[in-house]
């Protein structure tokens, strides 16, 4: 029973009876301390609270029963229990001391075992009250605890709502620094990022630093040293936290013998912010360092464990953030990436010159270019979501052939792993043939998710397969058939005997179609050659009207074919290679005259109107059917009835025609009223335009707009001028005529100003001024004045006064050397 | 020879016709001419010829066309068909050869082969 012994106070004015209890009481382990009278019990119960007190009910002076109510009015000996010695029996007398507080009587004389009973179930009674107010007050600080820890997973709280709410982690963690250093009762606070994949600390939130102290603490990050370095290095090595009380307090020895940290810089630093405790905890990332918050304080001092139980709390929080703002990031931009790489492809395929459907597992079109819709005469919006069926009986209305194509397009499909091509013909307009190349659109798992249909227009391959095909067999045949008499013939008069007559005829006929094999060739390889390009008619200025008596003279005399010549003396001249005008003339007046099987007069006439000149070959022979009008012109096409069927042809002399007369710029076309009506073939040729030719000065010039500037300078210096827009353009002027002088560019298209004056003759040498960008040495200028330059400039703004005005002082000199005053 | 055969040329280049009767020419041929298909199918119809030497490119009625018909006409049941064309792609000699065409040749020929198939075809 010893747990309950107690310290008990005996008040009691019988020294006997204080003697009695206590010699009880004290072989019994309590501890008993005596009072004589009242007011020495209540001192000695203020001064040190027993657990018990035994209280003698009548005492001289203050009475048991004042006592009592005077430690009952006491509140630091109001809970003592109380114990009344009394010789009293009374009833009353005990109800007075219960009423005043008393908790027990004992009746006097004391029987030993009764009072220690007594005094241990007061006791008893004593310690279960001190338990209670104990348990009280504990509670008490269990709900002070409670409150600040729903602070801080308020605090939490809010974290997690930044983080969710802002995966921006700058913005994470500065709430995360705020929160911290307010909930720890500290000044400062930084948090920063650690990039292990560079070695590099970055601050991205402080509290209670201005920016130069971050950007101060942002430049004394060295992590070059893992093993050595500063607390932030050994933080993030070890992945340990620390925790400095005091920075004025020796480092703790893990700390102390890193070289970074001797000497006084540090603690200077921490000085200047007035740092006194200092928290250091890594933030953990999948096992790795992925930053530090460090917290600081004005005054010394352990932070809290509840405090570092916090922080560490937030270092989980700003992990999370820093890792949500990684992946937030690395996602931002890989979708990013995503999108760009989605925004340039859907330019190509929008772009592209095919078409292209996309059409999945469902055969429902999931997506369609421009061009795809386009080949199927549909907007986009129309095509798209249609199953491949649909689409396919939507475009059959213009398809050729729909069910071959359909089926073709289906069972390729079926197949698309072998990335099968089908062709397709749609009808139109424009007729199109479409090879469509089925291919696989394969998904992650490398399992075909969509079939992507490329539609290449091949309608300009085959069209040229076609026509080249056609020319092919024409021209086969066109060469065979005269071969075939050639070759004939000449077997026979080699095998067999024949008379001289028939020899005589068939030996005429292998030379006839000899030379129409020839004539067919060259023919050929003319308009071949005009057809690729490689021979184009050189136009100058032309007086049309030799030409034309060259093409009469060339088409020999005919008494019953005669050709009347219709063309004017004043002729206006075209821009035509004479060459070429004359194979014209004389193919027309050799059809003229041999589609005119009856004979008749031919016309050739010229006219002239205001723009164009139009040469006509009119025969009286026999006439063209309707039908025939709009073929004519092509090539190896020949009228065929049975008057013509012995006049030999290539079938070539009018497609030549058409093809010299285009690239003239001009027209021929074909009038007939009918077979047996005569036939008119007429083309235009466009007049040159005026051109002077005469002038005071030649400006040699590539740049019009140059030209016509110094031309208006002149012109108001009262010069006229002729501009040539290259050297050989004015070589050519100055063949045939004569100029007062020269304003003369050096870069020019194909012959340089240079060599024009090099190759002038003595004879035409005039005052040259030169006008150029061409940056010149003393030694060119030198070399350039020998030859006539009386004026080298610069272009500029204000050249062409300049040049016109020295043009003008070089004429005006001249005229004064010919006719001296 | 029991009886002379009439043999027709079909062919627009009268030069051409001029070369296949003189390739031809013998006393127990007789020789008709057309210079297009019409007049061909006009002679075939009137003379029954027991050979027609046909051009395949012709004005009207093109070789082709002509040897179809004589193969659906049972007038003509015993007329042989020779095609005599400068068409020499695969394709034509076999489209020759399924319009009911005997022989099939290109130009230019030799005369003296053409003789041999023409011998041949009248013998049979």
């Amino acid at each position: 029973m010893s747990e309950l012994q107690g310290k008990v106070l005996v008040i009691d004015d019988n020294p006997t009876n204080l003697e009695i209890v206590v010699a009880q009481l004290g072989r019994n382990g309590y501890q008993v301390t005596t009072a004589g009278n009242g007011a020495d019990g209540l001192a000695a119960a203020a001064q040190d609270p027993p657990d018990v007190i035994l209280l003698d009910a009548v005492m001289g002076g203050m009475d048991g029963y004042e006592v009592c109510r005077r430690l009952k009015a006491d509140p630091s000996t109001q809970v003592i229990p109380v114990v009344f010695l009394t010789a009293l029996h009374e009833q009353a007398d005990k109800i007075r001391a219960l009423n005043l507080g008393a908790s027990d009587f004992l009746t006097k004389p004391v029987d030993r075992a009764e009072l220690l009973a007594r005094v241990r179930t007061l006791l008893q009674v004593k310690s279960l009250h001190d338990g209670l107010a104990e348990s009280a007050s504990a509670q008490r600080v269990l709900v002070a605890r409670l409150t600040e820890t729903v602070d801080r997973l308020k605090g939490l709280g809010e974290m997690s709502r930044a983080i969710s709410s802002n995966l921006d982690l700058d913005h994470v963690l500065a709430a995360i620094v705020t929160r911290a250093v307010q909930l720890s009762g500290a000044d400062y606070g930084t948090a920063a990022e650690f990039d292990s994949s560079n070695n590099t600390l970055t601050y991205r939130a402080s509290y209670g630093l201005s920016p130069e102290q971050v950007r101060d603490l942002q430049s004394q990050v060295d992590l070059r040293r893992p093993d050595d370095g500063g607390i932030i290095s050994y933080v993030l090595h070890t992945r340990q936290m620390v925790h400095l009380p005091d920075v004025e307090a020796q480092m703790p020895p893990e700390l102390a013998t890193r070289r970074a940290l001797y000497g006084h810089d540090r603690q200077e630093r921490w000085r200047r912010v007035g740092t006194r405790a200092f928290l250091a905890l890594p933030l953990m990332h999948d096992a790795e360092p992925a930053g530090v918050l460090v917290i600081q304080r004005k005054t010394p001092g352990e932070f809290a464990p509840e405090t570092i139980q916090l922080l560490l709390a937030f270092a989980s929080q700003s992990s999370i953030a820093i890792q949500n703002a990684r992946l937030f990031k690395q996602l931002k931009e890989r979708s990013e990436a995503v999108e760009r790489e989605r925004q340039t492809l859907a330019a190509v395929m929008a772009g592209m010159s095919d078409g292209l459907l996309v059409v999945d597992p469902e055969s429902v079109v999931r997506y369609c270019n421009d061009r795809a819709a386009e080949f199927f005469s549909q907007p986009v919006s129309v095509l798209l979501g249609l199953n491949i069926d649909e689409l396919m009986s939507a475009a059959g209305q213009t398809m050729l052939e729909p069910s071959e194509s359909f089926s073709r397009l289906r069972s390729a499909m079926q197949e698309v792993a072998q990335r099968p091509a089908v062709e397709l013909t749609l009808s139109g307009p424009p007729r199109r043939d479409l090879l469509a190349m089925l291919f696989p659109i394969t998904g992650v798992q490398g399992v075909a998710r969509e079939t992507g249909i490329l539609l290449h227009d091949v309608t300009s391959e085959h069209d040229l397969a076609r026509t080249k095909d056609e020319l092919i067999s024409v021209v086969s045949h066109e060469l065979r058939t005269p071969l075939a008499s050639v070759v004939g013939f000449a077997e026979l008069l080699l095998k067999r005997d024949y008379g001289e007559e028939q020899r005589r005829e068939f030996l005429h006929l292998m030379y006839e179609e000899g030379r129409r094999l020839t004539a067919l060739i060259n023919d050929f390889l003319d308009l071949q050659r005009m057809e690729s390009g490689r021979q184009t008619v050189h136009l100058r200025p032309l007086d049309l009207r030799p030409v034309m008596e060259r093409a009469v003279q060339a088409a020999g005399e005919d008494p019953e074919r005669p050709i009347v010549l219709i063309a004017p003396d004043d002729l206006p001249e075209v821009d035509g290679d004479p060459d070429r005008l004359l194979q014209v003339f004389t193919n027309l007046l050799s059809n003229a005259r041999k589609y005119s099987p009856g004979g008749g007069q031919i016309r050739f006439e010229a006219v002239a109107y205001e723009r164009s000149l139009r040469v006509e070959v009119e025969d009286h022979g026999l006439g063209l059917p309707e039908d025939a009008i709009p073929r004519l012109f092509q090539k190896f096409y020949r009228v065929d009835n049975s008057d013509r069927r012995s006049i030999a042809g290539t079938g070539l002399g009018l497609a030549i025609c058409k093809q010299i007369v285009a690239e003239h710029g001009g027209r021929i076309s074909v009038k007939s009223s009918g077979l047996g009506q005569g036939s008119t073939f007429s083309l235009t040729l466009s007049i040159s335009k005026p051109n002077p030719t005469k002038g005071d000065v030649l400006i040699v010039e590539d740049d019009v707009g140059f030209a016509r500037l110094l031309e208006a300078e002149l012109a108001a210096l009262g010069l006229s001028a002729v501009r040539a827009p290259s050297a050989e353009a004015a070589l050519e002027q100055l063949a045939v005529e004569h100029f007062k002088a020269i304003a003369l560019d050096l870069i020019l298209p194909q012959m340089s100003g240079e060599e024009m004056l090099a190759r002038l003759t003595n004879g035409s040498r005039v005052p040259v001024v030169i006008a150029t960008v061409k940056e010149l040495g003393a030694q060119e200028r030198r070399e350039l004045e020998t030859r006539g330059a009386v004026g080298i400039l610069m272009k500029g703004p204000d050249v062409a006064p300049r040049a016109a005005a020295l043009l003008s002082a070089a004429l005006n000199q001249e005229k004064e050397q010919l006719h001296p005053s | 020879m029991a009886h002379v055969k009439t043999v027709l040329i079909a062919d627009d280049q009268p030069s051409l016709r001029l070369l296949v009767s003189a390739t031809l020419a013998s006393e127990e041929i007789d020789i008709i001419e057309a210079a297009d298909g019409d007049e061909a199918w006009q002679l075939l119809q009137q003379r029954r010829p027991q050979l027609a030497l046909l051009d395949v490119q012709m004005p009207g009625r093109t070789g082709i066309d002509l040897a179809r018909a004589i193969r659906a006409d049972e007038h003509l049941a015993n007329t042989r068909v020779i095609l005599l064309t400068s068409k020499a792609q695969q394709q034509d000699v076999d489209a020759g050869l399924a319009a009911g065409a005997d022989r099939y040749l290109t130009k230019p020929f030799s005369p003296l082969e053409l003789l041999e198939h023409v011998e041949q075809l009248l013998e049979e």
